[in-house]
């Protein structure tokens, strides 16, 4: 009987063993596959991200060439997997790179899309920031970029993204906060920026180009902005640099729309000088066109403001670029207060002056709605600031993605949407 | 029956059921070795969904297919706490811009189980409910890094999010029923543990 019973009992507990043991096998079984699923996935996400990193860096060292690196790869071996990529232009200057990487049986797709990247996007922009230093109380509204060292002092606050070619320079203790982020290693040359210009003023290109003829080849012209949308100027014309007592044109008031289609104004080989009121979207650019740093500037003696403050109306559709070959000047007026400029300036060559801003018997501010993109920085008052104007920038929000007409782009392309 | 015989009877018995104490004690243990590894691989399972849907989300905070969407990191968090996070993307890329935010309940919101320190994992999608994504999790922490590697303290306030460039996910979960506690004093809870040292969305370096 016992005998009978003790096979039972073994039979049995071996059955439960078996059991068991096999479930517990499986789970060992499946651990393992979920440990290689994730690795394998892991894997194949990692060599779609190095194809993707290798195309934008073959395409980013052609991006200004007349070709443009479009060949992408076609199964390259890398670590173990598979990288194909391809390179498409589906319009509107967007570039679209779609990296695959491919491990064992896994598969991972990147998606990257580029465009040009357009110097009105900088809330500030300097080629050279020479020995001037961000310190506390400084605050800076929307991306900036240096093409220098970003050099800091104490905590200054950038509001906007920050990007630099050579890193942080740091005077003694200093804790910035990039609150939009921060990238070294940006280069963005400053050089040749009107050449978008010179385009959209050709044949039957719907921009306006004003410039002398003749026996005086250079202009000076005077334009007014004003709130109907229309648009007064007049201009004198010499032989020289010096325009003396060279009579002015007969005033013209005209629409924008019919004056230039496109949005497009150009002073060739001259200046001009501006204020009013804007309704509507306009580019106004002077060129110097080689006859030197006399001309290529763009003066302002009075406020240049929006018809529809985008702060208050977010549907304004009023956008301005001051392009300027040398330099953007507020000229001296001993009567100003504040003074209101709205629009994205870019001075290539030179800067924004505040012409002779120790003369002011005191201290104002320069309100700017929009950005500065200029070669160097200059001051704006004396160093104890009791003379001359606070430069007072607030970034137009708009200008992230939406830019004046033909507004002068870096030459290279950004980064606009990473889907991983 | 002799003496003898009745000896060898009760020695047969003792000595069977002293087999019979070992088989059921080994039968015991891998009864509760089979639920420790079966509630092990369940809990593994359970987190590598977890962590591909984190990941797929975190990646793709500050995406849209709409360029010019997010002006910066900042727009992209908006709220960045030690176990509460709010990301705003395109998580599904289907044009919309999406609000998700994870976050834990508290630790009494189990009531089933001995495990006094799980609890659920939410995930919340624009204003809808929060989805129950995981039961039975520990520890879910987030630690914040600016561009220097350092620490930032939490909570970030929202105007200071943009100073974030990479996240440290932690997550361990473990099983809500203690498997191991009768025969053992080492962890007596199935347990699971993952973490994302660096982890960066490119589209906080946009533009």
């Amino acid at each position: 009987m016992f005998g009978r019973a003790s096979l039972f009992l073994v039979l049995g507990f071996s059955m439960i063993f078996t059991v068991y043991t096999a479930n517990i096998l499986f789970t060992t079984t499946r651990t393992v596959d979920y440990y290689s699923q994730y690795y394998t996935q892991t894997k194949a996400a990692q060599v779609a991200e190095t194809g993707a990193n290798m195309a934008c860096n073959a395409f980013f060292l052609t991006q200004s060439a007349t070709t443009q690196w479009a060949a992408g790869y076609s199964n390259v071996a890398f670590d173990g997997g598979t990288i194909n990529v391809g390179v498409t232009f589906p319009g509107g200057g967007i570039v679209m790179i779609t990296s695959i990487g491919s491990y064992s049986t896994t598969a991972d797709t990147i998606q990257i899309k580029l465009r040009p990247s357009n110097f009105a996007k900088f809330g500030n922009f300097y080629s050279n920031v020479g020995n001037v230093y961000f310190a506390t109380g400084d605050t800076t509204d929307g991306p900036i970029h240096f093409n220098t060292t970003c050099n800091v002092t104490g905590n200054p606050v950038f509001l906007g993204k920050v990007t630099c070619l050579n890193g942080i320079n740091a005077y003694g203790t200093s804790n910035p906060k990039f609150l939009g982020g921060f990238q070294s290693g940006v280069s963005i040359s400053l050089n040749n920026t009107t050449t978008n210009l010179a385009s959209a003023t050709g044949p039957s290109s719907g921009g306006v180009t004003l410039g002398g003829s003749g026996s005086k080849p250079y202009i000076n012209v005077d334009m007014t902005f004003n709130a109907d949308g229309t648009v007064t100027y007049k201009s004198q014309s010499s032989a020289t640099s010096s325009f003396g007592s060279s009579s002015w044109t007969t005033p013209v008031t005209t629409p924008l729309s019919t004056f230039a289609p496109n949005g497009v104004i150009l002073v060739k080989q001259g200046n001009v000088t501006t204020r009013g009121t804007l309704n509507g979207r306009i580019t106004l650019a002077a060129v110097a066109n080689g006859a030197g740093s006399s001309f290529g500037n763009v003066y302002l003696d009075n406020n240049l403001v929006y018809n529809s403050d985008p702060r208050i109306n977010a549907s304004s559709t009023d956008m301005l670029g001051l392009v300027a070959e040398n330099n953007i000047q507020l000229n001296y007026n001993n009567s100003f207060g504040d003074v209101n400029v709205m629009g994205s300036l870019l001075a290539q060559n030179g800067g924004l002056v505040i012409q002779n801003y120790g003369s002011y018997p005191t201290i104002h501010n320069f309100k700017l709605l929009g950005g500065l993109t200029a070669n160097t920085l200059n001051a704006t008052s004396d160093a104890s600031i009791t003379h001359g104007f606070r430069y007072n920038q607030k970034y137009d929000s708009r200008l992230y993605d939406t830019y004046p007409p033909y507004f002068p782009l870096t030459g290279t392309y950004e980064v606009i949407s990473w889907l991983e | 029956m002799g003496f003898n015989t009745l000896l060898d009877i009760l020695g047969a018995m003792f000595i069977g059921g002293i087999l019979m104490l070992s088989l059921f004690q080994v039968n015991t243990s891998v009864i509760i070795n089979n639920g420790y590894y079966t509630t092990d691989t369940a809990l593994q399972e359970g987190m590598l969904n977890l962590v591909q849907l984190i990941q797929r989300d975190l990646r793709r905070m500050g995406y849209s297919q709409t360029p010019g969407f997010f002006t910066d990191a900042k727009s992209a968090i908006t709220q960045a706490d030690t176990s509460t996070f709010t990301m705003i993307g395109d998580v599904d890329n289907n044009g919309t811009i999406d609000t998700v935010t994870y976050s834990v309940g508290a630790t009494n919101q189990m009531t089933s189980g001995s495990n006094p320190n799980d609890r659920f994992l939410y995930r919340k999608v624009n204003s809808g409910t929060p989805n129950v994504v995981f039961l039975g999790v520990t520890v879910f922490n987030f630690v914040y890094y600016d561009l220097n590697g350092a620490k930032l303290a939490t909570p970030i306030p929202a105007s200071e999010t943009g100073g974030i460039k990479s996240i440290q996910v932690s997550i361990q979960a473990q099983s809500s029923t203690s498997y191991r506690d009768a025969y053992s004093k080492d962890s007596s809870y199935a347990n699971v543990y993952w973490r994302q040292l660096r982890l960066s969305s490119k589209n906080l370096n946009n533009r």
